[in-house]
């Protein structure tokens, strides 16, 4: 994998630019944005209902990146991938279509984003309980499990600090429960292999803008026979077969599930951005993250505070950090200023683990295939320059 | 005090430019929390101070520690030079309504008030203890050429 060559797809980096803030979106390559073009330029119309060239195109071309995306999370079918406006949206779908019931218990981890943390407090309010385990702690999350833990909602890779859990073992544990799955995937789908039947994960979400693909487009990923059995959640046009003034039938999963004309242009260019990280390869993007996530944590490991896995190889693509007596603003604002390092400053939507550890937050290093040494070198040095300010 | 000076400055941009405006009301509510002697919770000042300081790093990380350091004692300094600055100009203004030149009554130097920007009589300075004319009216000719 060679980043130089990488870096030239994309139009913005070449002004000079450090963006080092790809946990909460990702740059994408000229690939995709001429493939969003594509559809604006050549065949803006819609899809589904219209029996006209441009509409059959629009068909195709949306089936086309449905498959490229259920080859590249190994789904069974292309119907098990549902097009949401992301992670957050695919949540909450699963939170109000599923048939929880009063005493029925959801359990989440300490460490979720407020995505994965809100939709289930709302069910509070229906009866539902809502339990949290330490994230990670296999012995925590096994003993929180009982019959009536119902689905498991937890993240796989956190945004806070880039730590994972280990979720193979943990779905294992959640199904001899008789618990569903549903994995938050934002942070883990960009930057690893995801093979959804060798995990035998439920539900999976993820969004299209971590991953190179355009912004208000995501994905759930969902077993068919259970996409089958839930009701959908935004119901409307394109989600169903037939009405009558009193009553409707529901179309197959996934139409079911996507109700109003869908945000073509970003279901397309998320295909695109989906062939580009493949041709680039899963693996090489992780190695090539872990490296730079090594010398950042070599370089400034004892200056800073580090937030989560003193090692690298458990932080992946995150270097979170805290330097004595500043404001994590204050850190992210002078980067931008000074040297235009793009990072991310604050509680990174997870509020809740920041409180509970008396933190005000952090600064977030988060990386990507187009991030090169040059730009970790430029971070160093300008971090070791805030450091000698406190 | 940073806040008082972005006060000042986002007031007056904010009379031209909409973008402008929410700052204004950001470093009013701080500087309204000040007075009181409550805490800027827009988080405002750190903003303003991080990026003069990012600014100043780009040139220089050792001044930036200065003023990093220091950036109180600075804001006070421009603070106090501010209102000096407009104390000034308010007495500049009181002169003009009322002796019509900014510069106190029998003054004919040079008034930045006076719209038509011209010398009444000459602009003056002292050298070697001697009045001498260095400046003398504007220049009627390039004023002719300008008018339509
Ligand atoms: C772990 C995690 N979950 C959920 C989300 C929400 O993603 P989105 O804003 O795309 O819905 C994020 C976004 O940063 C995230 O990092």
């Amino acid at each position: 994998m060679n980043p130089e060559q990488i870096r030239k797809d994309f139009p913005v980096l070449s002004k000079g630019i450090i963006y080092l803030d790809n946990a909460c979106q990702t740059l994408r390559p000229i690939q995709v944005i001429e493939k969003i073009n594509e559809y604006y330029n050549e065949y803006p119309a819609c899809g589904g209902r219209s029996y006209h060239k441009l509409g059959k195109k629009v068909d195709e071309q949306v089936n086309n990146a449905r498959k490229i995306l259920q080859k590249f999370f190994n789904a069974k079918k292309p119907q098990e991938i549902i097009f949401t406006r992301n992670t957050t949206e695919s949540i909450n779908l699963i939170a109000n279509s599923l048939d929880l019931k009063e005493g029925d218990t959801v359990l989440s981890s300490d460490k979720e984003h407020n995505s994965n943390l809100v939709p289930w407090q709302m069910l509070v309010k229906k009866g539902i309980k809502h339990e949290i385990f330490e994230f990670g702690n296999i012995e925590d999350f096994k003993s929180k499990l009982n019959p009536n833990v119902k689905l498991i909602a937890t993240l796989q890779t956190s945004n806070l600090d880039g730590t994972s859990q280990p979720i193979s073992e943990m779905i294992k544990l959640a199904h001899s429960n008789g618990s569903l799955v549903l994995l938050d995937g934002a942070q883990s789908a960009p930057h690893r292999a995801i093979d959804v039947q060798k995990l035998d994960v439920d539900f999976f979400a993820c969004s299209g803008h971590k991953m190179m693909g355009p912004s208000g487009i995501g994905m759930l990923y969902g077993k068919y026979h259970l996409l089958e059995q839930i009701k959908p959640f935004i119901v409307g046009g394109e989600t169903i077969e037939e009405s009558t003034y009193e009553t409707c039938t529901f179309l197959k999963p996934p139409e079911k599930f996507e109700a109003g004309l869908q945000h073509y242009a970003g279901i397309i260019g998320f295909g695109e951005a989906i062939k580009y990280l493949s041709k680039i390869g899963m693996e090489n993007i992780r190695k090539h993250e872990i490296g730079l996530n090594k010398r950042l944590t070599e370089a400034l490991g004892d200056k800073v505070d580090i937030v989560g896995h003193k090692e690298p190889e458990k932080r992946g693509s995150i270097f979170s950090f805290n330097i004595k007596g500043m404001d994590p603003h204050e850190v992210a604002i002078i980067l931008d200023n000074s040297l235009d390092i793009a990072v991310r400053s604050g509680a990174h939507c997870c509020h809740s683990w920041f409180n509970k550890h008396n933190m005000k937050g952090s600064v977030r290093i988060s990386l990507f295939a187009y991030n090169t040494k040059e730009d970790i070198e430029k971070a160093i040095t300008a971090i070791e320059n805030i450091i000698s300010l406190a | 005090m940073i806040c008082i000076i972005a006060l000042v400055i986002f007031s007056i941009l904010a009379i031209f430019s909409a973008s402008h405006r929410p700052l204004a009301k950001e470093a009013f509510e701080c500087v309204f929390l000040r007075m009181t002697l409550r805490k800027c919770r827009t988080g405002l000042d750190t903003r303003l101070k991080s990026k003069v300081v990012g600014k100043i790093m780009q040139k220089s990380p050792k001044i930036a520690k200065v003023v990093y350091k220091n950036f109180e004692i600075f804001s006070w300094i421009l603070v106090l030079v501010m209102i000096g600055s407009l104390m000034y100009s308010a007495y500049g203004v009181y002169n003009y309504v009322s002796y019509g030149n900014c510069n106190g009554p029998g003054s004919n130097n040079f008034c930045i008030y006076d719209a038509a920007g011209e010398l009444k009589s000459g602009l003056f300075t002292e050298c070697n203890g001697q009045k001498e004319e260095i400046l003398y009216s504007v220049d009627k000719s390039s004023k002719v050429q300008n008018e339509p």
